[in-house]
């Protein structure tokens, strides 16, 4: 079934329905939820609250992009969940980066070199960690744009900003994410070697 | 200064990075891409600026999508309708002022029963004194027309020597009754020799018990109480003294009704303070007093003493009844005290009730608001 007719399904109380779209979205729910929380636990409780609440609250959808009306809803879970993280602050045992689970396909097929791809793992464990240094709304807006690749109108419509607020925390969130990096030391020309490669 | 200027560049630099970030998404209008353009043309580090951006949003766009710990798909237990949570149970105020109320009304009954009990009688005293009654003749059955008594007199029974120890002793005279009236009796009571005391009674003589026997209770009944000082030497009173604070007839008996009587024992020569003189009228018009033996529980304090109340028949036609009352010596300085209080008193029940009466109906508001 196509999504329109899912989500019809859903608003009339159809929960596999629903769940059928839960599987479609749930992959970038996450890794949405995992930028922006910056650990595996909470970005999966950030995760389950988003759909359980878009469950409840299917009903006032009213057309649009279901994407972006879906994202609102993990941004929203995700900001309760700091609050709630920042009341009872809890020390996490796991790595605040979440290893891939399977490597590159250009290491498995020899096309990228194992040295890249060391320092490729280096790179994202600097982006997230950097990532993790940004204010929240800054981080956000910089997660759905740079790394969902969501316009400034979607990323408006998910954050409840306007489009000149959406245009200056991108433009603050790449600076300071630039500047970051700039701090790694060897890290910036590596940066310009792998791109350029 | 050096931080203005830092507050400045700062903010300079900011409006550049938008610029060029908004440059590198295509976000400028064609006249703001044109002017930054040339910009970026003539400026190698406003170039360097826009790489770096460019280069930062490119690495991120890159970042690996990270796998799913697991399904996020719903069970019905996790969709069910939320409890609503229960509410707080505040502490309802209704009982408080229950208790309240309950504390209060039981100040009020304290207040009011000190009211009725202690202060109150305090304020009127009831006065002790020996009460000469005059019982209703016994009419014989051949004659029972007598006339009423006139005066007293005291008379003189046998052992007539006895009769002289009254004189130095308190006499109580008594003065017999020919005909007692049903209706209600004057009581003049004599207390001391000094105070006359009229006292209202309605029930008939025979009726009395010594102690409820009061002034105003005491049928038909004359005493003159003389203490001994007041008769020293005086021997007996003058018959117009004791008609003076003497009267009128008692209320008759009715026919057959027994009276009681304490005869008199004749013990004239220990005569003494307290002793009861009981007179009839033959002995009364003669002059001599009868004297009886003290009464029993007689005491010179008290002033009283107990009065058989058995109703017996008695041959003799005249007889007086000794009727006590009670009089309680006037202490001075007690009743300023009563007086004092009873105002305070008062004005404590008043404020205790409305206390009370408040304090309940914020009860049943409360109570009824659930509050």
């Amino acid at each position: 079934m196509d999504e329109q007719t899912l989500i019809k399904a859903a608003q009339r109380g159809d929960l596999n329905a629903f769940n059928e779209l839960v599987l479609q979205y749930q992959s970038r729910v996450y890794n949405v939820a995992y930028r922006i929380m910056g650990d595996g636990d909470s970005a999966a409780d950030a995760t389950q609250e988003a759909f359980i609440s878009a469950y409840r609250a299917i009903g006032g959808y009213r057309g649009g992009s279901f994407r972006s009306w879906l994202m609102r809803i993990v941004t929203n879970a995700c900001y309760d969940e700091l609050r709630r993280r920042k009341r009872r602050p809890t020390s996490s045992l796991e790595a605040l980066y979440v290893t891939d689970a399977a490597p590159s396909e250009a290491l498995v097929n020899g096309a990228e070199k194992p040295e890249a791809y060391a320092q490729r793992q280096d790179l994202n464990r600097a982006l997230h960690a950097g990532l993790q240094t940004l204010p929240v709304e800054q981080r956000t807006t910089l997660v759905l744009s740079d790394v969902q690749g969501y316009d400034y109108r979607e990323i408006a419509e998910m954050t409840g900003a306007s489009l000149g607020t959406v245009k200056s925390r991108l433009s603050r969130a790449r600076a300071k994410m630039r500047d970051y990096l700039l701090e790694q030391g060897e890290l910036l020309p590596s940066l310009y070697r792998l791109h350029n490669e | 200064m050096l931080e203005l200027f830092k507050n400045l560049r700062q903010s300079n630099e900011d409006q550049i990075d938008e610029l060029l970030s908004a440059y590198l998404d295509g976000m400028l209008t064609s006249d703001e891409q044109a002017t930054l353009g040339a910009r970026l043309r003539r400026e190698p580090a406003l170039r360097n600026r826009l790489e770096g951006l460019r280069l930062t949003a490119s690495v991120l766009k890159d970042l690996p999508e990270v796998k799913i710990p697991r399904n996020f798909i719903l069970s019905p237990s996790m969709v069910a309708p939320p409890r609503p949570a229960p509410r707080p149970r505040r502490r309802q105020a209704w009982p408080v002022f229950g208790w309240a109320t309950a504390a209060v009304t039981l100040l009020f009954l304290l207040a009011f029963a000190g009211d009725v009990f202690v202060v109150a009688p305090s304020l009127h005293p009831q006065p002790t004194v020996m009460v000469r009654e005059e019982l209703p003749r016994a009419i014989p059955s051949s004659d029972r027309t007598v006339p009423p008594p006139e005066a007293a007199a005291l008379t003189e029974k046998e052992g007539a020597p006895e009769t002289e120890a009254p004189a130095e002793s308190a006499e109580y005279m008594a003065v017999a009754t020919e005909e007692v009236e049903a209706e209600a009796k004057a009581v003049e009571v004599v207390v001391e020799g000094e105070v006359v005391i009229t006292l209202e009674a309605e029930a008939p003589m025979e009726m009395m018990e010594p102690d409820t026997a009061t002034a105003a209770e005491a049928p038909a009944a004359t005493v003159l109480v003389e203490p001994s000082e007041a008769m020293a030497g005086g021997g007996e009173a003058p018959a117009d003294e004791e008609d003076e604070r003497m009267y009128s007839a008692p209320t008759p008996p009715e026919e057959g009704t027994p009276m009681s009587l304490r005869q008199a024992t004749p013990e004239p020569a220990a005569a003494e303070v307290g002793q009861a003189v009981i007179t009839t009228p033959e002995a009364a018009a003669e002059g001599a007093p009868v004297l009886v033996s003290p009464p029993q529980g007689w005491t010179e304090e008290a002033g009283e003493y107990e009065l058989e109340t058995t109703v017996q028949e008695f041959s003799t036609p005249d007889a007086v009844a000794l009727v006590p009352l009670h009089v309680t010596p006037e202490v001075e300085g007690t009743e300023p005290v009563a007086e004092r209080v009873m105002p305070w008193l008062r004005l404590l029940e008043l404020a205790l009730g409305l206390t009370v009466v408040g304090l309940a109906a914020a009860t049943v508001i409360t109570r009824r608001r659930g509050v």
